[in-house]
């Protein structure tokens, strides 16, 4: 009987060796696949990187590992540093602050989280820096969506609002500069916005059919188009935001239901580069996402 | 088992180095790639498997919650959990067993063919199985690696691994020879 067994087990593992061979992985898609990690590993943290290769000039250079890590973005830390030098001065517990920045949505300190966002934005005087901190607000909104993800929580509807909020503040405090400084400042987020593009699309690839992704995804893919129609047309771009997000001047907008992306120009751009940036008013079709195609594959 | 430039490399990507994060990808994405394929046979199901793999790498970098050595054993720990979801979440494959079963026995199917069936059926066969018998069976005889490796990935003592094996390889007995195990013997 043992030694039937044996021989059972050695035909078994005979049949399970035919496993070992498995066709060639697809160049292509390797390729494809190791472009997608470090666009994601680029998208998602600072890279530390010296070497040129990685100096990705068209990538955004977004800090999500800045925001919560050692070494990260000297103007936040510095900020971080007066925001809880204040709160020890107040009798606060500058401890619960820190030890709240790493905190998920659905945790007990992610109200103090939000709260120090809040005062950190209040205390903040200059455009550009508001304009700043809240993109790395917006990484860090991203980064807690990935978080509840992987850990196969639910989104809550108010992470959702919140990250609408920052979208509408950047283009708030956007629209309210001076020409140069908006089209450097548009640049800006439109590189910052198709770096978080990038990282959603893997995020949905992942998790296909999950609703809230798909809505994030779509934010921010109203976010590029409104920046890219802000970079064919400020003024325009200022007309709309003006319009369309009450409530500017720093504080957290209140996008209408018209998504600023959706929107053509008043002035319709005749070159055939600009054609397809949304569709005309009310139009009852989904927007496909002209020239925006993220391929979600596999 | 890990070299030391394994365990540097970790560290490097802790640091958030896009060169590490690089070359860790490419030192294993090889090797899990063909995991997930010998599990999953479907490319475009395995560099899935590998996106995916390398994704909540990246995510736990992030939260401070990666591995902190055996970067080997991580990376096949979250491959093979998101194997395991992927079976839970799919019909259970079919295990065409009996051999008798071909319609026509004068039309030899083409070679390739009836080794793709074995294939299937050893794989249908492994998705019966536990995940952790899964995953032993298939880093011992397939992967062939060592019981110590195997422990380190799964975070079980070595008897426990040893334990597993035997009672892997008696489900898969029953599962995968207990119609033609008999007939094998005997010829």
């Amino acid at each position: 009987m043992k030694r039937k067994e044996m021989q059972a087990d050695k035909i078994l593992i005979d049949r399970l060796d035919l496993l070992r061979t498995v066709p060639g992985r697809d160049p292509q898609a390797a390729a494809s696949g190791r472009e997608n990690f470090l666009k994601q590993a680029e998208a998602l943290g600072t890279s530390r990187s010296t070497h040129p290769e990685y100096r990705l000039a068209g990538l955004p250079r977004t800090s999500l590992f800045a925001l919560t890590k050692k070494g990260g973005r000297p103007a936040l830390n510095a900020l971080v540093a007066i925001f809880l030098a204040l709160v020890l001065v107040f009798g606060g517990t500058a401890l619960t602050v820190y030890a709240a920045q790493d905190s998920l949505p659905s945790e007990a300190l992610y109200p103090v989280k939000t709260l120090s966002e809040d005062a950190l934005l209040s205390l903040t005087p200059s455009s550009q820096a508001r304009l700043n901190l809240t993109l790395d607000f917006i990484d860090r909104r991203l980064a807690e969506i990935s978080g509840l993800q992987s850990a196969g929580r639910p989104i809550p509807q108010k992470v959702v609002d919140r990250l609408q909020g920052e979208l509408d503040q950047v283009l708030t405090l956007t629209a309210g500069m001076d020409n140069p400084a908006m089209a450097q400042s548009l640049d800006e987020i439109s590189q910052r916005t198709h770096g978080q593009l990038r990282a959603m699309a893997i995020l949905v690839n992942g998790n296909p059919g999950g609703p809230a992704l798909v809505g994030i995804q779509a934010l921010l893919k109203e976010q590029a188009q409104a920046v890219d129609l802000g970079k064919a047309d400020p003024q325009w771009f200022r007309q709309k935001v003006h319009q369309l997000i009450p409530g500017g001047n720093g504080q957290q907008g209140n996008r209408s239901n018209k998504p600023l992306g959706n929107q053509n120009p008043t002035k319709t751009p005749e070159t055939p580069g600009d054609q397809g940036h949304g569709h005309g008013h009310g139009s009852p079709e989904p927007t496909p996402g002209p020239g925006k195609g993220h391929g979600h594959g596999g | 088992m890990e070299s030391v430039t394994d365990r540097e490399l970790l560290q490097r990507a802790q640091n958030h180095e896009m060169l590490a994060l690089a070359e860790i990808y490419d030192r294993w994405s090889p090797a899990l790639y063909r995991y997930a394929m010998r599990l999953l046979g479907e490319a475009d199901l395995a560099e899935e498997c590998v996106a995916e793999t390398f994704n909540r790498f990246l995510v736990a970098l992030k939260q401070g919650s990666g591995p902190r050595d055996y970067l080997q054993a991580y990376l096949y720990r979250i491959a093979h959990n998101w194997i395991t979801d992927h079976y839970r979440r799919n019909t259970p494959l079919t295990v065409p067993l009996d051999p008798g079963l071909q319609a026509d026995a004068e039309a030899e199917p083409p070679r390739q063919v009836m080794q793709e069936i074995e294939h299937q059926q050893v794989r249908a066969a492994l998705s019966y199985l536990t995940p952790d018998q899964r995953q032993v069976i298939m880093l011992k005889y397939v992967e062939q690696w060592d019981n110590e490796a195997i422990a380190r990935t799964l975070g079980k003592p070595v008897g426990a691994i040893k334990a597993l094996q035997h009672r892997a390889l008696e489900s898969l007995r029953q599962i995968l020879l207990s119609g033609s195990a008999g007939s094998s013997d005997e010829t």
